[in-house]
């Protein structure tokens, strides 16, 4: 099968940091493989109509993240499956209390403090102002403490 | 260095080390990626095939995977063809024929007579929203972040009254708007006076419009610390707390007759989505009272449907409830899956539940025919997500579909909120069905002399094609014609 070899490229090359950002979303790698991949087949078919395919992809797989936690329930129940070894107990407490966020403040999180992304690339990818970027993360840092140091 | 840049710097390093930890099973996704391109395209070129045999003019979208594109029929064109996004509001019929919207970003009137007069260029309007008198429209622009107002009738240029936020038109006169700003602050607008500031100081409220009491005289928040409270207008500058430690609470969604607030939260309490609280202001000043709590795992529409009515969707069962709160006792109610039924007895109202997903509370038109915008609420805010335009029997038989672009953008914050349209389209005139399909607004027309209007083909004419350039005040030409064909 021919792919449009721009595409081809650009997901190689994309692969393994999304399949880690749909991971630290989701919690399992397995499952982020799965996401990105349907993310992708999708961004393909319109691959003609899609002026930054890169962020249209990230896209795709921040939402098709949030799609999987409501479909499956996970949302409050989820736990990373970190294995123990590469993560301190504060990590992992960590971790765990983003994944008790509400999706939108824990894709901002994630968006800004793992893939260092600015506040405008944010608020595309996650549907909301700017502003907005600014008070979920403020609200999820919020929570995430009172989850931490009750 | 602050507590929150030191919390954010231990994420990001406890994000690091947990991303250096994954490992894809494969460093090339290509293999796979080929055999799901091979399922899907397998998949639908059969829908399709199925489509083109019976020239039938209905969205595969449906009928495949729903994660898929939606297809159908471009309605200028008449050819199928793979729908486009960019719905932005909901068309708003103003009486005497006369229409407004946003289409493209842009804030358009359309008189009676079909010509168009556009009030604003392309500056991304959104919350366009009709005074309760008629006279003025108020939107807001993302771009600037600004609330603009002008005369519905085209009439005057558009003015900037302040800077953007959510915001409500005054039950009573009509003429006053009570808005927050993008610095949290509550302010009363009116179209052709000054903006004045009567609460300042609270950044926390931000994100939903307040909310009047029916006599005009009261405005109802909610802050996120879980407090209710009240701004008389005659004393200004002032806040009434009314109740406080309502955790998740979000935003006041209704004034209720008997002096009630259904104030809408997000389950941060008791596991559940949404909460919905009453509130009984009657206690007030000494102790008004939190009448009932309910948690529910749904998600909530997330726009304040002017109908007064909630409605939302739940996440995994597929059922619509619905939250009437224009009688005198608030009522949440379940609509199962199966036939369109009823909401309230006494009232015209029915609700449609869809196995994957799908509700709309549903308004009858000419001959009780129904229709509904419907989409899976779960992936809303996918940009590929298919919706269409349902045509539904009372019985919920002879149902039509018309793919449509993915619905307005999701209004709402922390991924608690994806929008479910229930009620894009607007009957006009008893026998028009207006539409917005993209930067489209199409409307559908039936032969009165055919019933029930399930079984009859439509006429489906474009009224408003934004990607035209249309000069302000011209006469837009229809658009091309499609059949249903059974």
């Amino acid at each position: 099968m021919q792919h449009d070899e721009g595409f081809e490229t650009l997901y190689r090359q994309a692969w393994p940091d999304l399949v880690r950002l749909a991971t630290l979303l989701v919690g399992s790698t397995a499952v982020a493989e799965d996401l990105v991949q349907d993310a992708a087949v999708r961004v393909h078919r319109r691959i003609e109509h899609v002026e930054h395919p890169k962020a249209y992809l990230r896209t795709a797989v921040v939402n098709g993240a949030r799609s999987h936690l409501r479909r499956v329930a996970l949302e409050r129940r989820h736990r990373h499956e970190a294995p123990t070894e590469e993560l301190a107990p504060e990590g992992r407490e960590l971790l765990d209390a983003l994944a008790t966020l509400p999706y939108k403040q824990r894709a901002v999180l994630v968006l800004r403090h793992w893939a260092d992304l600015p506040e405008d690339e944010i608020a595309a990818v996650v549907g909301c102002r700017p502003a907005t970027v600014r008070s979920l993360a403020q609200r999820g840092l919020e929570r995430l403490r009172e989850v931490i140091e009750p | 260095m602050s507590e929150h840049d030191e919390l954010g710097q231990r994420l990001a390093l406890a994000l690091d080390q947990r991303a250096a930890a994954v490992r894809p099973s494969s460093d090339d996704p290509l293999p796979g990626f080929d055999r799901r391109r091979r399922r899907r395209s397998t998949r639908r070129a059969a829908v399709t095939a199925g489509v083109a045999a019976l020239a039938l003019v209905v969205g595969v979208s449906e009928l495949d995977d729903r994660r898929d594109d939606a297809s159908g029929v471009d309605v200028a064109s008449g050819e199928v063809a793979d729908l486009g996004d960019g719905i932005r509001a909901i068309p708003a019929a103003l009486g005497d024929g006369t229409l407004a919207a946003t289409v493209g970003g842009r804030v358009l009137v359309v008189d009676a007579g079909g010509a168009v007069h556009w009030l604003s260029e392309g500056d991304h309007a959104t919350d366009l929203a009709l005074s309760t008198d008629g006279r003025w429209l108020t939107w807001t622009t993302r771009d600037g972040d600004d609330r603009w107002v002008a005369p519905a009738d085209g009439s005057a240029e558009p003015r900037r009254l302040a800077s953007g936020g959510p915001g409500a038109w005054s039950p009573t006169d009509g003429t006053r708007l009570a808005a927050v700003d993008r610095d949290g602050r509550l302010l009363l607008l009116e179209p052709e006076a000054e903006p004045v500031v009567l609460v300042g100081d609270d950044p926390s409220t931000g994100q939903h419009p307040p909310v009047w009491s029916p006599d005009g005289t009261h405005i109802a928040m909610a802050q996120r610390s879980g407090a209710v409270y009240l701004t008389p207008l005659e004393r200004g500058d002032e806040r009434v707390p009314v109740v406080a430690g309502l955790v998740g609470v979000e935003r006041v969604v209704a004034w209720l007759p008997g002096d009630r607030l259904l104030v809408l939260g997000y389950g941060e309490d008791g596991g559940a989505d949404l909460t919905l609280d009453v509130v009984q202001l009657a206690g007030l000043p000494d102790a008004p009272q939190v009448l009932e709590r309910r948690f529910i795992d749904v998600v909530p529409d997330g726009q304040g449907r002017p109908t007064r009515e909630l409605v939302a969707v739940d996440v995994d069962g597929g059922h619509v409830w619905v939250a009437a709160v224009a009688g005198p006792e608030p009522r949440l109610e379940r609509c199962p899956l199966g036939p369109v039924r009823p909401v309230d007895p006494d009232g015209d109202r029915s609700c449609l539940a869809l196995p994957w997903g799908v509700g709309a509370v549903l308004s009858p038109g000419p001959s009780g025919t129904l229709a509904a915008l419907s989409g899976p609420s779960r992936e809303v805010t996918d940009p590929m997500a298919p919706w269409s335009l349902r045509l539904l029997h009372p019985d919920g038989s002879a149902q039509r579909a018309m793919p449509l672009a993915p619905p307005t953008e999701v209004v709402g914050e922390d991924g608690a909120i994806l929008a479910i349209a229930a009620d894009v389209p607007v009957w006009q005139d008893a026998d028009h069905l207006l539409v917005r399909d993209g930067d489209r607004i199409v409307r559908l027309t039936w032969d009165p002399a055919c019933q029930p209007r399930t079984t009859c083909p439509p006429v489906i004419e474009t009224v408003v094609d934004s990607t035209r350039e249309v000069p302000d005040g011209e006469a837009l030409p229809v658009g091309s014609t499609l059949v249903w064909t059974p």
